[in-house]
């Protein structure tokens, strides 16, 4: 999973992108249309978040029979 | 000198190492728009469910928001991190949330028990002559004055479960009529014996609340659900008022709407009695046929169509 490039969400891509521009207050000043396109996908994003996390709490465990681990007869 | 120029360029250098990497980047940017995410459950460490009667009214309305009216959210949060005061933000969430919604809340403190319902049942013991407030009701006794109801519905439960059944039966003969005036009619009369199966029109909000019922969440399914209900229920009582102004601008309307009630409560009548029914037993009990029974008592006169109404057949 290491190998998996992070999410490219709106939100982080205009902050990254007015880091260059920004003046002042920590945060950009951005057209209210880009902001809430940016927060609605902000706030998918985590709700799918959290219910795969939901999702992962209930997930059934797996054997596996041919994994050898050492250190098991210690 | 060089060490101002370092500090004047630290917020520049922190936020680029912010950027640099993936969590503290998403961690910056929902610290910038969704910052009610982290502090959501504050007053409740153990947090699975939000708690709306924990939190004040202004979180409240930003977890609606956040839920239902991203829009509405983001420009909330924007106007916190200008400074904007509490007041201000209220405003904008009522405002906001106002053009999405039927019936828009007037205070977030409303927002704690959900959707608002707009509750215009109908309930003879509950009506007040006095009200000032209330002018349709010079208009609608005079309506269940025909079914031998009054002010105050002090009358027996027979009589009332009589008119009622009247009702459906002649709910039941418009059916088949086309003619939008008896639509209307049917709307009149299902509101006013509460059932027309919209829970807007067939609940006061007392009655609602007595009942027993659970209001809806906030949650998309339940604003759209809510929202038809109450867009329903505004047409129904549009309609029903209507039928009203029709019935008093149409004599020939009103005189076979009349007959019709006191020609299906007579065959009420007669049915009971040749089916002897048994008085000491309580009148819930005694059950009553099928409305379908009776609908050939009642007998509706040809009505004309509005233009818009010639206009769509053609």
């Amino acid at each position: 999973m290491s190998h998996i490039p992070p999410v490219e969400l709106q939100a982080v891509r205009l902050l990254h992108d007015a880091r260059l521009t920004v003046s002042g207050g920590w945060f950009p000043t951005v057209p209210p249309d880009c902001i809430a396109q940016a927060t609605q996908e902000l706030i998918t994003y985590t709700q799918a978040c959290a219910a795969l996390l939901d999702k992962l709490k209930y997930l059934a465990p797996i054997i596996i029979p041919t994994l050898e681990i050492p250190e098991w007869p210690l | 000198m060089a060490a101002l120029a370092d500090l004047q360029n630290s917020p520049l250098l922190l936020s680029a190492l912010m950027d640099s990497d993936p969590r503290l980047a998403l961690a910056n940017a929902i610290a910038w728009l969704d910052p009610a995410t982290l502090t959501k459950g504050a007053a409740d460490p153990r947090y699975i469910e939000f708690d709306y009667d924990a939190e004040d009214h202004l979180a409240v309305g930003l977890h609606v928001c956040r839920e239902c009216f991203p829009t509405v959210y983001a420009g909330a949060i924007q106007l916190q991190w200008q400074g904007a005061g509490e007041r201000a933000i209220e405003r904008f969430i009522l405002e906001g949330m106002g053009a999405y919604l039927v019936v828009p809340p007037q205070d977030l403190e409303e927002l704690r028990y959900g959707p608002s319902v707009d509750f215009c049942g109908l309930y003879l013991h509950t009506l007040e002559p006095e009200d000032a407030d209330n002018p349709p009701l010079d208009q609608l006794l005079p309506v269940f004055g025909l079914f031998g109801l009054s002010a105050g519905g002090d009358e027996p439960d027979e009589v009332q479960s009589t008119a009622f059944m009247t009702a459906k039966v002649l709910v039941q003969s418009l059916t088949t009529r086309r003619e939008p005036v008896y639509g209307d009619l049917a709307n009149l009369l299902t509101w006013l014996f509460s059932f027309s199966g919209n829970t807007a029109i067939d609940y006061t909000e007392e009655a609602f609340w007595e009942n027993g019922y659970d209001s809806a969440e906030w949650t998309l399914h339940d604003v759209a659900l809510i929202d038809d209900i109450n867009r329903e229920a505004h047409e129904h009582v549009t309609s029903a008022f209507r039928a009203m102004n029709a019935l008093e601008s149409d004599p020939d309307l009103h005189r076979a709407f009349r007959r019709n009630i006191k020609t299906v409560t007579n065959a009420i009548h007669k049915y009971q009695q040749q089916k002897g029914t048994d008085n000491a037993r309580p009148h819930s009990q005694r059950g009553y046929p099928d409305a379908a029974t009776f609908t050939r008592y009642a007998r509706w006169p040809e009505r004309p169509y509005s233009a818009f109404h010639v206009r769509a057949a053609h």
